[in-house]
């Protein structure tokens, strides 16, 4: 064989071998995309007002199908709750051994820090989660672990008068459970929050209570068997959404009517998803939640019509982003303006 | 004269036959299955310098007489250890110990948590809680107690240390977990993040739907000052992660395991073979999670006791043992 022609193959032969490497590696399963920064894409649907979510301990605004970044991933922002009159939010900044509540501006500039969680050590270090504003705006409740005892860490629900700064203890929790969480003021005296208990079957489980004053007996709004938690409550305080996981690795978005005491039967309006903090549209008629999509098994933003499901009985949710990473366990803010 | 010699040989030279097609075509075929074949031994190097050293491991499965034939039932002991720099490798407590009852026909997998306290007679010569067989005889005595005690037969291991279980779960993009309630730990050790193997550091996995990475599944599966099932209640979450590991890795195939064994680096150990973890990956995509059954020990399987000034849990085998053979005949 002439020289040439014999280079020529050989040539090919050698990028035959690396076009065999590169073609086995791109068939890997795992070979899937990191998550982008959500103010690089845009929703695939618009929404209605103004939605605060967070990714990697970053703050983004969704207002109609634009985000913008209002905080740098990384800086530990999650759980954002919106004031009843929307000029600004309370938010968690977590750090690595304890967290603080501050006030923030809605373009997302800290105004005030509300709690003070920082201590010397691991002992005096606390965690403060789940803000919500009370009905009037002057008091914000959230739940810290406080008080804690040696290897003894849970959560009790508390709350802080925004004007003289005053704070009180509302619940005391199953001890070693990880206790309350997640509350919310549902009239000037009742409060409901996610209340986790050890159940007679031997396994941890959430319930809704309803309590009426500091300390008295709560009254569990859902069965142990349900597992339900993450409380969201319409505008019109006459539903409330939530995630009921029926102890299994299922999240069940569900809703039942709520007359401020009783709660009605529980809709599944989405299952075989894993859906987590559920939000209401301003005007009620549409829910947000974060479930997974895709291969990559990242939380994506969500939203079901809620007079699809009238109409249609179950109809499916749409996905409006697909390629993000938010916090499934942030609270999602969305109102009008 | 010189010139007819040459004229000779160049008559010879152009009159040989030229090389016939159809050969050139099979060398050039041969020459292009050689190089793909170079490529794909580049691709799977690191698969098999990995499954030199981690995979195949001694103890073959000393309790199995026959290997489980192919599409049979078999069982795997899973071991976890804390092996942070407190400690001397291969000379680690298990801090998990779950055997696991795979039957491919029925597409059923049944996972059994051994508590790590558990008081029972070990392999090496005398009782002790069994998270001591593995750092006093390695696999082989974890096998062999597990084994003895549980009257189950084994057919292979699989030993995972901290930072192996993080890099795989980060290597699979995360995992998708409910975390069942919150988990909050102050005195959880700081040994992987801080650099300080005795130093402590504060943990804090919400509950409910999340993408964890490995990192925070570590978190989740490790942690074990605040929960008042104690130790079943660490068990029960290191059934979800597995379960939840599971499910991400049902996509993976052959062409994942070269990345797979890179990611361990000495933080994974087996006897099973390369080929039967290249079987076994399609068999983990059939399972379903109503097909998975969980058992975990609490009482009155077990009960608290102070035994040699340890707190140790008491087995009751009169309860285990039927229990066990149930699902692990």
């Amino acid at each position: 064989m002439r020289r040439g022609p014999f280079l020529i193959l050989v040539i090919a032969m050698a990028f035959f071998a690396i076009a065999v490497y590169l073609g086995l590696a791109s068939l890997r399963h795992g070979a899937v995309a990191g998550a982008k920064k959500p103010d690089s894409i845009r929703a695939s649907l618009p929404i209605a007002g103004t939605m605060y979510l967070t990714q990697n301990g970053g703050l983004y605004r969704l207002e109609g199908d634009r985000f913008t970044e209002l905080q740098p991933g990384g800086s530990g922002w999650t759980q954002p709750v919106v004031s009843p009159d929307h000029s600004s939010l309370a938010i968690v900044k977590r750090s690595a051994n304890w967290s603080d509540i501050y006030l923030i501006d809605r373009l997302g500039k800290p105004v005030r820090q509300l709690t003070h969680d920082q201590g010397t050590d691991v002992v005096t270090d606390h965690w403060a989660f789940y803000p919500s504003f009370g009905s009037d705006g002057t008091t914000l409740f959230y739940n810290l672990d406080s008080p804690k005892d040696g290897f003894r860490v849970d959560m009790s629900i508390w709350s802080q008068s925004l004007t003289a700064g005053s704070t009180r203890r509302w619940t005391e929790p199953t001890l070693y459970t990880g206790g309350d969480s997640q509350p919310i003021q549902v009239s000037p005296r009742a409060m409901i929050y996610t209340e986790y208990a050890l159940q007679a079957d031997g396994h941890i489980q959430a319930q809704i209570q309803l309590q009426l004053g500091q300390f008295a007996l709560s009254r569990a709004l859902t069965k142990p068997e349900d597992d339900c938690s993450q409380p969201a409550l319409s505008p019109d305080g006459t539903r409330l959404a939530l995630i009921c996981t029926g102890g299994g690795q299922v999240g069940r978005l569900v809703v039942a009517t709520f007359d401020g005491a009783n709660l009605g039967p529980l809709q599944v309006l989405v299952d075989h998803q894993l859906c987590a903090s559920p939000a209401w549209q301003p005007d009620g008629q549409a829910l947000a939640y974060l479930a997974p999509a895709g291969p990559t098994g990242l939380f994506q933003l969500w939203r079901l019509s809620l007079d699809s499901v009238a109409r249609l009985g179950s109809p499916p949710p749409r996905q409006l982003t697909s390629s993000l990473d938010f916090d499934a366990t942030s609270r999602i803010a969305w109102f009008q303006g | 004269m010189a010139r007819r010699k040459r004229l000779l040989i160049a008559r010879k030279r152009t009159s040989r036959a030229p090389a016939s097609p159809i050969r050139i075509a099979l060398l050039t075929a041969l020459g292009f299955l050689l190089s793909g074949l170079v490529g794909a031994g580049a691709y799977f190097l690191p698969l098999v310098l990995t499954a030199a050293q981690q995979t195949n491991r001694e103890p073959a499965p000393v309790t199995t007489a026959d290997p489980p034939a192919p599409g049979s039932p078999f069982t795997i002991l899973l071991l976890g250890s804390d092996n942070d720099t407190k400690f001397t490798k291969d000379k680690v407590l298990t801090q998990s110990m779950i055997l696991v009852r795979v039957n491919p026909g029925t597409k059923a997998v049944t996972m059994l948590s051994i508590p790590r306290d558990l008081w029972v007679p070990l392999s090496t010569g005398h009782s002790a809680k069994i998270d001591l067989a593995y750092q006093e005889g390695g696999a082989k005595a974890a096998i062999d107690t597990v084994s003895a005690n549980f009257k189950v037969k084994i057919d292979d291991y699989a030993w995972i240390g901290l930072k192996g279980l993080v890099q795989l779960i980060d290597r699979l993009g995360g995992i998708d977990v409910v975390t069942t309630n919150p988990v909050l730990d102050d005195f959880y050790p700081a040994d992987l993040v801080g650099g300080d193997p005795y130093g402590y550091q504060r943990v804090a996995v919400l509950a409910g739907p999340q993408h964890l990475d490995g990192l925070h599944a570590l978190e989740y599966v490790r942690s074990r000052h605040n929960d008042i099932r104690e130790d079943f209640g660490r068990s029960e979450r290191q059934q979800q992660v597995l379960l939840a590991i599971r499910e991400r890795t049902a996509g993976l195939g052959l062409v994942d395991l070269p990345d797979l064994a890179t990611t361990f680096s000495g933080e994974f150990e087996t006897s099973l073979s390369l080929v039967r973890l290249r079987e076994l990956l399609p068999i983990a995509r059939d399972f379903t999670a109503a097909g998975v059954h969980q058992v975990f020990l609490p009482p009155p399987y077990t009960a608290g006791a102070l035994i040699e000034g340890q707190d140790a849990l008491q087995p009751n085998w009169g309860l285990i043992l039927p229990l066990v053979r149930q699902s692990f005949p």
